[in-house]
């Protein structure tokens, strides 16, 4: 039972639990450390210093496939060269439109600039026909329409090998 | 120039998706095949079930 004038050491409970202090000893207050020691020694889940995971990703992007190629993942990376290319090429040859960048309501500036970075998304394919000075007028026609499309889309399919590149440079995803 | 069919352009760019989501999803090459065909009939499927909506909505 609980002595009278003792209350002022206790932290809370009866007099006979544990957490009872002795006479002057002053109360210890648990840190975060000490409740999960652990926590601190948990290692970072991206360990790759980010000097070797941006080559890899700027591989991919220049140059589709590249990235895996450079992480010696050399069928995909022809497959994924050989396939986007492939669809890049066929989205050329149904006359499609490479997307300008505009301003104006919502719809529009949503639409080209998205299509853009699709566009921008294929990296060298797309400087390179630029360069080359592929332009093209908008053509009323679906196949025309197709064409855009299938550009913008070789550049999102880029995007997720982009991606893959960055988990597999990254340690993210287990070794083929 | 490349003048596709409706059809023909869809199950070109199903080919062209699947393959490289295929690559990319899975990291055992039976896994990436088996989803790459998995991909594949899904978008054929789509393809087909919406052109015989639109087909039947126009009328």
């Amino acid at each position: 039972m609980r002595e009278a004038g003792s209350g002022s050491h206790d932290i809370e409970g009866p007099s006979d639990s544990p957490g009872r202090l002795a006479r002057g000893q002053a109360p210890v207050m648990p840190t975060k450390a000490k409740r999960n020691p652990r926590r601190s020694e948990k290692p970072s889940p991206v360990a790759v210093p980010l000097a070797e995971r941006l080559p890899p990703v700027l591989l991919a992007w220049l140059v589709p496939g590249a990235g895996h190629y450079y992480l010696r993942r050399r069928r995909h990376g022809l497959a994924l060269l050989a396939t986007i290319a492939a669809m890049f090429v066929l989205g050329l040859l149904m006359q499609g439109r490479m997307f300008t960048p505009m301003t104006g309501d919502m719809f529009t500036t949503i639409m080209t600039y998205g299509g853009y970075v699709g566009d921008l998304c294929n990296g060298s394919l797309y400087f390179l026909t630029v360069w080359l000075g592929y332009e093209q007028e908008a053509i009323p026609g679906a196949v025309h329409d197709y064409g855009t499309k299938f550009i913008v889309c070789s550049g999102l399919l880029n995007l997720l090998a982009i991606v893959d590149v960055y988990e597999i440079a990254s340690g993210k995803k287990a070794p083929a | 120039m490349f003048n596709p069919t409706h059809l023909q352009a869809a199950i070109l760019f199903a080919l062209f998706a699947s393959t490289v989501m295929g690559i990319v999803g899975r990291s055992t090459d039976r896994e990436r095949v088996y989803y790459g065909l998995y991909c594949f009939v899904y978008f054929l499927g789509a393809i087909f079930v919406l052109g015989w909506l639109m087909r039947l909505g126009h009328g």
